[in-house]
């Protein structure tokens, strides 16, 4: 039996054409257990059609389906967190502690990765959304469309993500030399 | 590591893409839709079960209890059960939060959905504890009929403490909630 498409279903089509991939790795970004990735996953995706009953274009379709997936996300993150957990670590106190047992068998790239997932798991929701926003290639003017921050600071956390980012990767190299 | 390796670092992630086809990229949308909206109606079935189960209970009590204010007790529980049951249904609709709202931008929206967070849980003893409190009240006092020396203490000090308790830690997260909110508003200053 076909299956007879809503307007809304149509718009979540089209909107999962155009960003599935996308939307996989904001879950990445949110979830830290690959195992409960695909569950925020399918909440991101039931977001995103219920939020297309209401899409009348107020902003472009990416910018939107990113709003929603990150606003999911984020509440994900603070729903399921400890107590103890909802002090996040703002970009000014960061300090990593990588593991240092990390499987030798790994490759660079791999290790690489998982400091850099180990990075965004450790931020507040706001940085995290900007990390993510950043990682995606999306520019500051589109982020902060996202976000709701102004490009200005939109810039000044990149920057300083950036730089810890930088330094984090420079004190790991020194390290496995 | 400079820009460009990082973001390529991220974005080559295996995102595990199933849509090869336009064909099978609809059948799983059609699919979506359909476990979305069966999705929905189970998580408002759920949420009004338990207080039917205590309506039935208490209202079975209702007729076959001997002690009058046992009696009286189970008929403002089966009462109260009733207000929580509307409660929920009423707040359910707050709970799910709006399409509008999924679509705003993330200070606004993170903000709000704070605020409601941290305003449910300071009163979330008054629209889900509150209405049975009388009707248990009644309930105990029946219990120590004919001679209220006898009163029930161990038993309603099982009830009453856990509440207590729970009471304590839903005002203590929403202290802590309410810290995130100082931080988010300084953000947006």
């Amino acid at each position: 039996m076909k299956h007879s498409f809503l307007p809304q279903d149509l718009l979540y089509q089209q909107a999962l054409a155009a960003h599935e991939s996308e939307l996989v790795r904001v879950a990445a970004g949110y979830e830290r257990d690959p195992a409960k990735r695909p569950d925020l996953l399918q909440d991101i995706h039931l977001a995103i059609w219920r939020s297309m009953a209401v899409f009348k274009e107020q902003c472009s379709l990416r910018t939107w389906v990113y709003r929603v997936a990150h606003n999911v996300g984020a509440t994900h993150v603070q729903r399921n967190m400890r107590p103890a957990e909802r002090n996040h670590t703002d970009l000014d106190a960061l300090a990593l502690h990588i593991d240092e047992s990390t499987d030798v068998a790994c490759s660079d790239r791999q290790l690489d990765f998982a400091r850099v997932m180990q990075f965004i798991h450790s931020l507040g929701p706001l940085d995290r959304e900007v990390m993510l926003l950043y990682l995606e290639g999306i520019d500051a003017a589109t982020s902060s469309d996202i976000t709701g921050l102004s490009v200005r600071n939109i810039a000044t956390k990149i920057h300083r993500i950036k730089h810890l980012l930088g330094t984090m990767f420079n004190s790991e190299g020194n390290h496995h030399e | 590591m400079n820009d460009e390796n990082l973001k390529s670092l991220w974005q080559s992630q295996n995102t595990n893409n199933p849509s090869s086809s336009m064909q099978v990229f609809e059948q799983q949308v059609a699919q979506d839709v359909i476990s979305f909206r069966h999705k929905i109606a189970s998580r408002n079935r759920q949420e009004s079960i338990c207080a039917l189960i205590v309506m039935l209970i208490f209202g079975y009590y209702c007729w076959t209890l001997p002690e009058f204010f046992m009696r009286v007790g189970s008929g403002l529980i089966v009462l109260g059960s009733a207000v929580i049951l509307y409660q929920l249904q009423f707040r359910a609709a707050l709970q799910e939060l709006s399409a509008e709202q999924l679509g705003q931008p993330f200070l606004i929206y993170y903000r709000s959905e704070l605020m409601r967070q941290r305003n449910m849980l300071r009163n979330i003893w008054f629209y889900q504890f509150g209405p049975v409190v009388p009707g248990i009240s009644v309930f105990f006092w029946g219990m120590a009929q004919p001679n209220p020396a006898d009163f029930p203490w161990q038993i309603t000090s099982v009830v009453i403490i856990p509440f207590l308790v729970v009471l304590a830690m839903n005002l203590n997260t929403a202290r802590k909630i309410q810290i995130e909110i100082n931080k988010l508003d300084q953000e947006i200053e």
